[in-house]
């Protein structure tokens, strides 16, 4: 009798309905919590924001995605403008999210021009919510912004996007010991720049890159490892998602009510994928878009040979993400292109000639893309405007 | 409005809390106000597409029971016409637009595009709805409603819009107004949960994560195993999509206290491809057995058909060659209700081809299996036949995989170039497949196992109810938690039959 009676003891178990459910949604937030805590990756963004809404007033901001945090050097920037900058690009950010970041930094900044370094992948991918990052909603603190970002960007998210900013892929498991490490770390809690070099550490960035402040990424070495599973793609106008455009449309607005100078520019890429994809297409696709909101608009891949020339090894992969070194020089190009009087002069003016002036691809140690077949091409510019070599 | 989207969460929360909070009397009045800010939420043009459809049908019951034989007939038709019209206009005619005029200039596509946006959510479902409840009436099975707003709710029922079960009146009239109320708020949010969550399970978990593979194994040109992987996944894949979207559904409607039929029963254990659809979106195949293949039976031509083809072979086999006739033409019809593309005809084509021949040679099959000394009911035989049919709904993902019939086609021929394997498309990287593929194994051995205890009758409920509570709360958390942990994934979120 007594065993059986401490076992019933043992099993405890909540008597009233609510008391059950209770108990089932408090065990599911603890399993939450401790996913969260080991899974999703510490946030460059939160340490970021934090950065700008300090005391400086960053007169130049950067916004983007991975492209644009490593292709814009702020110390060059600076230096030759004269402006106090800060390169708000972040890896994997929804074009929705770029305006809702530029508003929380200009919430408090008052900046005079914004650079956006437009990377056509996220215009063209439709469902970017597995890295998004939910700061810009927690780290905040533009309640107006915030609401409109809980509104028209959380609300849409599938639930498990918002209640869970978490998954369960191999990145994240093997990176579970360095997440789990940063998060302890006072320096990442107190939103400390000096966290970031950490952070990427933890997410295994730090081989290949530096940070050397105010949000740049500096590409040290090339990795042919990374290449491992990049494809050609080919753009297409038809994949860019509405609600991208509806989103460039008001980072447009934004601008012009706040006086405030957009310019959009596309980072020159390597010349394997300029040679093996429609990098003309999403050019002009980008041009005609600038044209009718009325911004400022520059593609790097137009740049006359001798203002940027560059090879593959002068990226870190050939995705685009560049080396510091070609990083200083384009931030330099940038920089004339911002004061120059006649900004034109600097570009060709067809693809072709872009082509022709890039060195033939060798192919890359560690990488071989002969088994691979590219997408077949849904969309090119009309032969009148450009043409494909 | 997706039913996955945390807007939907809160809108569901909030629903629920006002349905309990309000005397039961009002409660379906509570579930049309609720559809009706579901339908606005995704567009307010929702509300005049549907309050029509239920206009039409309202008027055509009163008329059609209040009339004699003759004028309630001339009734029925119009209003299935002007239904039929209706889809027809909103859901074909901007697909067949879209096609024509793809070449055309750019004031003719805009007007499309418009027309597309206009193209009403949940049309291809409710509209089967109204056509059951006016035919009901005709046919004497049902009586029409004097309250033009319970025949709104039942049109316009939330849940169901996003993609079934196609209902009928007599189903749903019991549920929506039950005289004793909707139950306890906790009774029937045990009921429904567990079934969102297994729904969210098999969608999240499963589909979504075989679906990465799935797309990149339907794009571009596959070959040999390649095609062969590509198909299964997709079968797959699309079961777990369309079936835990339903549950996803049935789990909504039980947390309101209502019943919804069941859509699926397990289709992959059917022995031959006629029960396979019998087993597959079941709602849909009623419909089509009871309101096109009888109807079609008793149809003028098909019974001068009969009576021509009795001249000339014997009854039963006249009979047989109309049934094989009329199959072909009710799966076409199935076909292309799922949309204009020539794949869904295809599709159609290709399941009513089979399921007709299966009719014609049924006597051809008895007398090969009488001289082989096959045992009907042996194991073996069985076993053999489940076999067969998965083969045969599998080679006809085919044309679901596809944006064309030709490319379909070309597609199930690529796949016995075998030499020509390229399976690095859909695993790209090895450490994703090693990573996901044993995780998807175990997501699917756990769908088999429940899947079989529901063909031996144990039902979803009696599984996890009679365990001790917090076996219960291990269990749901694992699921609930398994959604979470894998349900991130590019490009997922949208269910496939949500856009039919």
């Amino acid at each position: 009798m007594r065993i059986s009676e401490k076992k019933k003891k043992k099993r405890w178990a909540p008597e009233s309905r609510p008391g059950k459910t209770a108990c089932f949604v408090l065990v599911n937030l603890a399993v939450m919590f401790l996913s969260a805590f080991l899974l999703k990756q510490p946030s460059i963004l939160k340490t970021e924001l934090a950065q700008v809404q300090g005391p400086v007033n960053f007169d130049t901001i950067v916004v983007g995605d991975s492209h644009g945090e490593t292709a814009v050097n702020p110390d060059i920037l600076d230096g030759k403008l004269g402006t106090v900058s800060y390169n708000c690009s972040r890896r994997i950010m929804p074009v929705k999210d770029i305006y809702y970041l530029m508003r929380e930094v200009c919430y408090h900044n008052k900046p005079k021009t914004i650079l956006y370094e437009i990377d056509p992948f996220y215009w063209t991918t439709p469902g970017i919510s597995l890295g998004n990052d939910t700061s810009i909603f927690f780290a905040g603190s533009d309640m107006k912004n915030k609401t409109d970002y809980f509104m028209n960007e959380m609300l849409e998210q599938p639930f498990a996007n918002v209640i869970a900013d978490y998954r369960f892929a191999p990145r994240n498991v093997v990176q579970i010991p360095g997440t789990a490490y940063v998060k302890l770390q006072p320096a990442y809690r107190h939103h400390e720049e000096a966290s970031i070099p950490m952070i990427m550490k933890a997410l295994y960035m730090g081989e290949n890159y530096e940070y050397k402040g105010r949000g740049f990424r500096y590409g040290i070495t090339y990795s042919p490892g990374l290449n491992r599973s990049f494809r050609p793609s080919q753009f297409s106008e038809k994949k860019v998602a509405k609600s991208n455009k509806v989103y460039f449309h008001k980072m447009a607005e934004f601008c012009r009510k706040k006086g405030i100078r957009l310019v959009c520019f596309y980072s020159a890429l390597p010349p394997y994928r300029l040679q093996h994809e429609n990098s003309n297409a999403a050019g002009h696709f980008f041009a005609k878009l600038c044209k009718k909101e009325n911004v400022e608009y520059y593609n790097m891949n137009y740049l006359k040979p001798d203002l940027l020339p560059r090879t593959d090894y002068d990226y870190v992969d050939l995705d685009g993400h560049m080396l510091g070194e070609l990083a200083d020089r384009q931030t330099a190009v940038l920089a004339d292109i911002l004061k120059s009087d006649d900004p034109e002069s600097m570009f060709v003016d067809s693809y072709d000639e872009v082509l022709k002036a890039l060195p033939k691809f060798q192919g890359l140690p560690g990488w071989d893309p002969e088994p691979w077949e590219t997408e077949s091409s849904t969309e090119n510019v009309s032969a009148e405007t450009e043409s494909e070599s | 409005m997706n039913i996955a989207s945390f807007i939907f969460m809160l809108f569901l929360m909030a629903g629920l809390l006002i349905y309990y909070m309000i005397p039961s009397h009002f409660q379906w009045e509570c579930l049309l106000v609720l559809s009706m800010i579901f339908l606005w939420a995704a567009d307010w043009r929702n509300l005049l597409s549907i309050f029509s459809v239920a206009l039409i049908s309202y008027a055509a019951g009163l008329y059609i029971e209040k009339s004699p034989e003759k004028k309630a007939k001339r009734a029925a038709v119009a209003a299935v016409i002007l239904l039929i019209l209706i889809l027809a206009v909103s859901k074909y005619l901007p697909e067949a637009m879209g096609w024509s005029l793809s070449r055309m200039n750019k004031v003719l596509q805009a007007r499309w595009r418009l027309l597309k946006l206009i193209q009403p959510f949940g049309l291809s479902y409710y509209l089967l709805m109204a056509i059951s409840y006016v035919l009901d009436i005709y046919w004497k099975r049902d009586q029409a409603d004097p309250n033009f707003f319970h025949l709104a709710l039942f049109i316009s029922y939330f849940p169901i819009l996003t993609q079934g079960p196609i209902s009928r009146y007599s189903q749903l009239r019991g549920e929506f107004f039950k005289k004793e109320g909707h139950g306890d708020m906790w009774g029937n949010l045990k009921a429904g949960i567990p079934l969102i969550l297994w729904g969210f399970f098999k969608k999240m978990v499963i589909a979504d994560r075989i679906g990465v593979f799935t797309r990149r194994g339907c794009s571009g040109h596959q070959y040999g195993l390649a095609v062969v992987i590509t198909l299964l996944f997709y079968g797959i894949d699309l079961y777990c999509d369309f079936s835990g979207g339903i549950d996803v559904v049935r789990g909504i409607s039980e947390c309101f206290g209502i019943s919804l039929i069941r859509n699926f029963r397990q289709p992959y254990f059917s022995r031959d491809l006629g029960e396979f659809w019998r087993r597959w979106h079941i709602s849909l195949g009623a419909f089509m057995k009871d309101y096109v293949f009888f109807p079609l039976a008793l149809w003028k031509p098909f019974k001068k058909l009969k009576k021509l083809l009795k001249k000339r072979m014997s009854s039963r086999m006249a009979g047989k060659v109309v049934a094989a006739l009329m199959n072909v033409i009710v799966f076409l019809i199935v076909g292309i209700w799922h949309g204009t593309g020539s794949q869904y005809a295809g599709w159609g084509l290709y399941n009513g081809i089979i399921i007709a021949f299966s009719v014609l040679m049924e006597e051809s099959y008895k007398k090969w299996k009488t001289s082989l000394h096959i045992d009907d009911q042996s194991k073996g035989w069985q076993n053999f036949r489940l076999v067969r049919t998965f083969l045969i709904v599998t080679i006809g993902w085919v044309f679901d995989c596809k944006n064309s019939a030709s490319e379909a086609i070309a597609m199930f021929f690529r796949m016995f170039l075998m030499h020509k394997t390229d399976l690095s498309v859909i695993f790209p990287e090895l450490t994703e497949a090693a990573f996901y593929l044993p995780i998807l194994l175990i997501a699917c051995l756990i769908l088999l196992y429940v899947d079989i205890q529901h063909e031996r009758g144990i039902s979803f409920r009696a599984q996890y109810e009679g365990k001790p509570y917090w076996t219960q709360v291990l269990i749901w958390t694992l699921l609930f938690q398994a959604c979470l942990l894998f349900g991130r994934t590019v490009g997922a979120g949208g269910f496939m039959y949500a856009n039919f």
